[in-house]
């Protein structure tokens, strides 16, 4: 507990100094710019399948997936445990994909997200990948395209 | 740097240093070894290309 407890408090001094995301502080990505979408955007998501339920599944969040009792790793962040993760870079997707299959997906869809729909994102993590805020149904109305792998 | 740890394919956390992200990967797979099937860290550089190869959660797994 002691632990957790400091960590919390480095990350507080962090957020109230504005300081960049990432600091000397604190390592790891504690501050997140959620936008509403203002224009169409491309990104590519992992999934199992061209099916209905496979396609909701992917465009549905770590606590959308209702998981009981959450992961560890998803208390580290509500933010990202309610997003969806997608990635500007179709080959890079690819390529994580097939080293793992069994966690990133068997398929690729993408994504033509549009405007007006509510959909929210977030530049999170790697350079490249966002973090995705919609309804999974709405979601993959966005989807143009599945591929096999 | 980035590293990034993937939960069902979401991101869940990220860092940019090494040791930080590989003591939170452990400390996770130890929390929680069933769980932790579905976890993966990924190291990508300035551009967003991946680096290297990726760690699985159940390589902590079986190794705890």
């Amino acid at each position: 507990m002691a632990c957790a407890a400091s960590s919390f408090l480095k990350d507080f001094r962090v957020c109230a100094s504005g300081k960049p995301r990432y600091s000397l502080v604190a390592a790891r990505q504690i501050e997140f710019h959620v936008v509403v979408l203002q224009e169409p955007k491309t990104l590519y998501r992992g999934c199992f399948g061209r099916g209905r339920e496979a396609l909701l599944h992917a465009m549905s969040s770590n606590y959308e997936v209702n998981r009981h009792p959450p992961h560890p790793a998803d208390l580290r962040a509500t933010v990202l445990h309610m997003a969806v993760s997608g990635f500007e870079n179709r080959d890079l997707l690819a390529r994580l994909a097939r080293k793992r299959p069994d966690r990133i997906g068997s398929h690729i869809a993408r994504l033509e997200l549009r405007p007006n729909h509510g959909v929210c994102i977030a530049d999170t993590g790697s350079v490249g990948h966002w973090s995705v805020w919609g309804i999974p149904a709405q979601l993959t109305e966005f989807i143009a395209d599945v591929e096999d792998l | 740097m980035t590293y990034s740890i993937f939960d069902n394919g979401n991101l869940i956390v990220s860092f940019d240093r090494e040791d930080d992200a590989y003591d939170a990967f452990v400390g996770i797979a130890a929390e929680s070894p069933q769980a932790s099937a579905g976890l993966l860290l990924v190291a990508f550089d300035e551009e967003g290309r991946m680096v290297d190869d990726c760690v699985p959660g159940t390589r902590l797994a079986r190794a705890s």
